[in-house]
């Protein structure tokens, strides 16, 4: 239960802090949508990457968020 | 009637959807092809040739779909690899030499096939399914995730499910075996600045069954590893724990190097960061930690440098020797303490220009956009060596 709770105090106070970030307008995204500030724009590269790291290493698994936005339109 | 294999009608389902799907008009934007060649070669004389071709279409305003065939041919050297660590090389489960010296050539095909679902600016989806063989190992994995815009797009929340199915049969198995894992993940990507954007995630691993590969043997009772190429008294088949949960946090931070000085080494750029922190209930941690580098030389050529750095803790099972009261027996050099180190540097030239912004004209509508090569060098601190080399083209139509 307690927990709970605080994974709750977590997730609302993530909200708070994330909607009090400054909102960049779709026009001042230039540079976040250029290829080279893409989290995944080769995504096949990444992935031959992960799995050959996945085959050496023993953590293997669990790489990271999967379809998170870049934030440009 | 004939009798159609189930590997047949799988190969046979994606490769009529990738059909399908190169074939629909008319074209929008991300509609992309690349085709990839790899080579990973070890310092024990492994070399796994890889080559990866995709296919990214968009079929409306709110739909794209994803098409992915990737093939590794594992080649072990002539001299074979003498003992000590087997290298499993880019395959999901064959090694090219088991504990004990006998190598083998192994081929592994593996199958992506999805699509992207905008509902109405509401919800995104995405849906893809993997598929992996080889000599004795498949693997399938349907993946569903959702994304969620907010404030103005400058939150995007994405949460996922896996289901991972793994079919295992490797040569010291008495038999087959399967292993099951769901995996869970979370995250939210923030724009911090118009120059930085920032992505927190969080996922949660869950393997039961065979936890094992079935391709080593594991000597005990004063035996030697080099002796160790069937099973006897004193060559047992690996023995792990029935289930394995992990954990992992991932930190990562894009940003746009805009600053004057320095010979314009910080403009025109950008600046990555990621961090891993890994555990596990069989006692592994792990860190990582990446950098990378992105530079503009020209508007049509980027250069590419990065370094990733990575230890882990051994599991809590593992031992230099074994005795057969050893309940959990492992030789998987997976589970050892150690660190790597991944050094790269990769090339990208757009093959556009003026009068042909798309690239350079093929055929019709297709078009070769940007070409592409890396070179990485790999080390492990147990002594495995690693030269990674790419070449890649991509495509647009």
């Amino acid at each position: 239960m307690k927990k709970k709770a605080v994974w709750l105090l977590a997730a609302v106070s993530l909200g708070a802090a994330l909607s009090g970030c400054a909102r960049v307008k779709p026009w001042e995204r230039e540079y976040l949508a250029d290829p080279i500030m893409q989290f995944d724009y080769n995504k096949e590269e990444k992935s031959v990457k992960e799995h050959f790291l996945g085959t050496r290493e023993g953590s293997t698994g669990s790489f990271g968020v999967s379809g998170g936005g870049c934030g440009c339109n | 009637m004939a009798v159609i294999k189930k590997p047949t009608l799988r190969y046979g389902f994606v490769l009529a959807f990738a059909f399908i799907i190169s074939s629909i008009k008319p074209a929008y934007a991300e509609d992309y092809s690349v085709l990839q060649g790899y080579t990973h070669a070890f310092n024990n004389s492994v070399t796994v040739y890889s080559t990866v071709f995709a296919l990214n279409k968009d079929v409306s305003l709110d739909t794209s779909t994803y098409f992915k065939y990737n093939i590794d041919m594992i080649n072990p050297g002539s001299s074979g690899d003498g003992g000590g660590d087997s290298v499993k090389a880019t395959s999901g489960a064959s090694s090219a030499s088991t504990a004990g010296g006998s190598s083998a050539k192994d081929t592994r095909h593996a199958l992506t096939a999805g699509f992207s679902h905008n509902f109405s600016n509401i919800i995104g989806l995405d849906a893809y399914y993997d598929y992996s063989k080889e000599r004795d190992y498949t693997s399938n994995t349907p993946t569903i995730s959702l994304k969620k815009d907010l404030f103005d797009k400058n939150t995007t929340l994405t949460a996922g499910y896996s289901r991972n199915t793994d079919k295992i049969s490797g040569q010291f198995l008495d038999q087959r075996g399967e292993r099951k894992t769901d995996n869970y993940f979370v995250g939210v990507t923030q724009v911090i600045s118009p120059e930085t954007v920032a992505q927190l995630g969080y996922s949660k691993n869950i393997s039961y069954g065979l936890e094992s590969e079935g391709i080593r043997l594991v000597p005990i009772d004063g035996a030697l590893a080099s002796s160790c190429t069937a099973k006897s008294a004193t060559c047992v088949n690996e023995k792990f724990p029935g289930s394995r949960q992990r954990k992992a946090y991932i930190f990562n931070v894009n940003h746009w190097l805009a600053h004057e000085g320095f010979g314009d080494l910080f403009k025109r750029g950008s600046f990555k960061l990621g961090l891993r922190y890994y555990e596990d209930d069989w006692g592994i941690t792990s860190h990582t930690s990446e950098f990378e580098y992105n530079k503009y030389l020209s508007d049509d050529t980027v250069l590419r440098l990065g370094y990733r750095y990575y230890t882990q803790s051994k599991a809590y099972f593992v031992k230099d020797t074994y005795v057969s009261s050893d309940y959990f027996k492992v030789s998987s050099p997976q589970l050892e303490e150690f660190d790597t180190h991944l050094t790269g540097i990769k090339l990208i030239r757009r093959l556009g220009n003026d009068t042909s912004p798309e690239g350079s004209r093929l055929f019709s509508d297709v078009f070769a956009s940007s070409i592409e090569g890396k070179y990485e060098f790999y080390n492990e601190s147990t002594g495995v060596v690693a030269h990674i080399v790419m070449a890649g083209l991509r495509f647009t139509f």
